[in-house]
């Protein structure tokens, strides 16, 4: 069996770069919305200061992608080292999409981005702003299939699993990309890429007019930040919402732990705003409620119960209990039984096969686990209930957060009166970090808590893991976060270097600080 | 390419070559001969423990411990 360690290490390196590659991502996907509406307005006004704004904020997001762009790769490297029977038993659903991924990313998003920053003198305005919609499409185009493989990973439609291939096997491709999960997950995590843009803009904008320099630039920059970003962060709020409510359809324990509901409560049931959580106990020890609103927004019903940890607990030992028997019968296919009897009974339990591979955690005939095993197997199914409370609520907090700055924001501006209100540039400045922090919570709610599975219900983490060696897997680790973190610093220095620069780095004479060519 | 973008191109120009510079050393060091490559056996073996189907040698991978 595999080490628990070697399974840990592996997850944190997965985690780690995925996280850090994810501080790049939504950066892109907003701010090439808004590339595309300043140049619109440009286009279709003729005013030469929208032009400027494209350029400027164009080459911050140049920095923002050519410092991201392939940083995703070492996530595939890992498929095929750390996850390789992962990606054996689920290669032939999860491969399509990544490949897609990987073909929109070279000839849309890249051909189209060259276009962009090599294109002002050779494109008609028009044409140009062509390439930049095509960019953005291009962009959120490589974000939906990398979200479809992902929404397959937490709800696993449209596919069957082959005991004589040992792979799951795709039944209905549309199935998979219509797959309820992933379209939330896509429209939601899309939606924070344009907070994450709108606020980077709010956020520089707002130093400028701090500072007092290049006052029409910063203040038409803040103008389009807040009114994108409250529409943007409205959208995240909504969309939110629905991902929660196909995560209760789907993955009851998980919205069981965001919750801390041990047990099922009367319908419809409270929502937690906060609550002493004793995992030991399997308790809270103290919590605050707003009744009835997590029954309404979870089953969208006053009646419809969300089951509690316990309930889903009990119903996870019947399915183990069942999937000891698929996984008798599969050994007795795979050892060539013709027997019918063993083929259907194989098919009767096969949707609780991964359910009985928990038990190859702990022991290697599933025949031989002792109710204490079988307990330890239920306890697994459910994630740690602390992280998942906390990491959801910190996220949200952040979105309303987020939700408040940008409503002042647009209020002001519909006033006219932003610049002279010195504690909104303030606030908007330091809410800078918020939206990759409510982004890294995000991602750590969704993934932490569809543990213990890679694929949900189907296949346990600690069977998708490879055989390697600890020692070389703490030196990929280093090597992946050193690699990362360099990249980080280098993408902030760039940052820092060309946004106090502002627009007078463009070079057209019409702003402070221009740089001096010799 | 305006005047202007210039020192920003020869910054990303060189950043994005260090960067691909140092994604083929990390590939080169941690990744090259580290690929896994189960084949249908394989699995088997790892997700169902003993079986194998008949006529097909079980893989020395099926030598298994149970864990402490």
């Amino acid at each position: 069996m595999i080490s628990e360690h070697l399974v840990d290490l592996s997850r944190l390196q997965f985690a780690a770069t995925a996280l850090y590659h994810f501080l790049f991502v939504p950066l892109t996907l907003g701010m090439v919305w808004l590339l595309v509406i300043m140049e619109a307005v440009y286009v279709m006004t003729g005013n030469v200061i929208w032009k400027d704004m494209t350029r400027f904020w164009g080459k911050l997001f140049g920095i923002n992608f050519a410092l991201g762009v392939t940083t995703g790769i070492t996530l595939e490297f890992q498929f095929g080292t750390n996850w390789a029977y992962y990606s054996h038993y689920v290669g032939d659903i999860f491969g399509a999409p990544l490949a897609i991924e990987g073909l929109m990313a070279f000839f849309l998003e890249s051909t189209f981005i060259g276009l962009f920053f090599f294109g002002w003198d050779r494109l008609t305005r028009r044409q140009h702003l062509l390439v930049t919609l095509l960019m953005a499409l291009g962009t959120n185009l490589s974000a939906l299939w990398i979200l479809i493989a992902n929404g397959w990973m937490q709800n696993p439609v449209g596919a069957e699993f082959n005991y004589h291939t040992m792979r799951m096997e795709m039944s209905n491709f549309w199935v998979i990309i219509f797959n309820p999960d992933a379209q939330a997950k896509f429209v939601h995590t899309v939606s924070a890429g344009y907070v994450t843009g709108a606020m980077f803009m709010l956020s520089i904008s707002s130093w400028y007019l701090l500072r007092g320099r290049d006052l029409e630039f910063a203040k038409r920059s803040f103008r389009v930040a807040a009114a994108f970003g409250f529409a943007s962060v409205c959208s995240v709020i909504v969309l939110g919402d629905e991902s929660g409510y196909t995560v209760g359809e789907a993955q009851q324990t998980k919205m069981a732990a965001i919750e801390a509901m041990w047990e099922t409560e009367p319908a419809p049931a409270g929502l937690k705003l906060v609550a002493g959580i004793n995992e030991k106990e399997m308790k809270n020890d103290w919590e605050v409620e707003l009744p009835w609103v997590m029954g309404l927004i979870g089953t969208r019903s006053a009646s419809k119960e969300i089951p509690g940890i316990n309930e889903i607990m009990a119903k996870n030992r019947e399915r183990i209990y069942s999937g000891i028997k698929a996984v008798k019968m599969l050994e007795e296919l795979r050892k060539g039984s013709t027997d019918p009897v063993v083929y259907t009974t194989f098919e009767i339990h096969k949707q609780d096969l991964g359910f009985g591979l928990l038990l190859k955690k702990y022991v290697v005939d599933v025949d031989q686990a002792t109710p204490e095993i079988v307990e330890r197997a239920v306890k697994d199914t459910v994630p740690k209930v602390f992280p998942m409370f906390w990491g959801f609520r910190v996220m949200v907090a952040l979105g309303f957060a987020m939700l408040a700055v940008f409503t002042c924001a647009l209020y002001f501006s519909i006033r006219g009166c932003f610049a002279e209100r010195p504690w909104l540039l303030k606030w908007a400045l330091w809410m800078l970090p918020a939206p990759w922090l409510a982004c890294e919570f995000g991602w750590f709610v969704a993934e932490y808590g569809r543990q213990p599975w890679t694929i949900y219900g189907v296949l346990p983490t600690h069977l998708s893991v490879s055989t390697l060696s600890v020692n070389s897997l703490y030196g990929s680790l280093a090597g992946f976060v050193g690699f990362y973190t360099v990249l980080l610093i280098v993408e902030m220095y760039l940052m820092v270097k060309f946004a106090r620069q502002g627009p007078g780095s463009l070079g057209t004479g019409r702003y402070e600080y221009e740089p001096v060519h010799a | 390419m305006k005047n202007g973008d210039r020192p920003l191109v020869r910054h990303l120009t060189i950043a994005v070559i260090v960067k691909l510079l140092a994604l083929t050393l990390l590939w080169w060091f941690f990744i090259r001969d580290a690929g896994v490559h189960p084949d249908t056996v394989d699995v088997a073996v790892h997700v169902s423990g003993v079986a194998s189907q008949p006529g097909v040698a079980l893989p020395s991978s099926q030598l298994q411990g149970v864990r402490p």
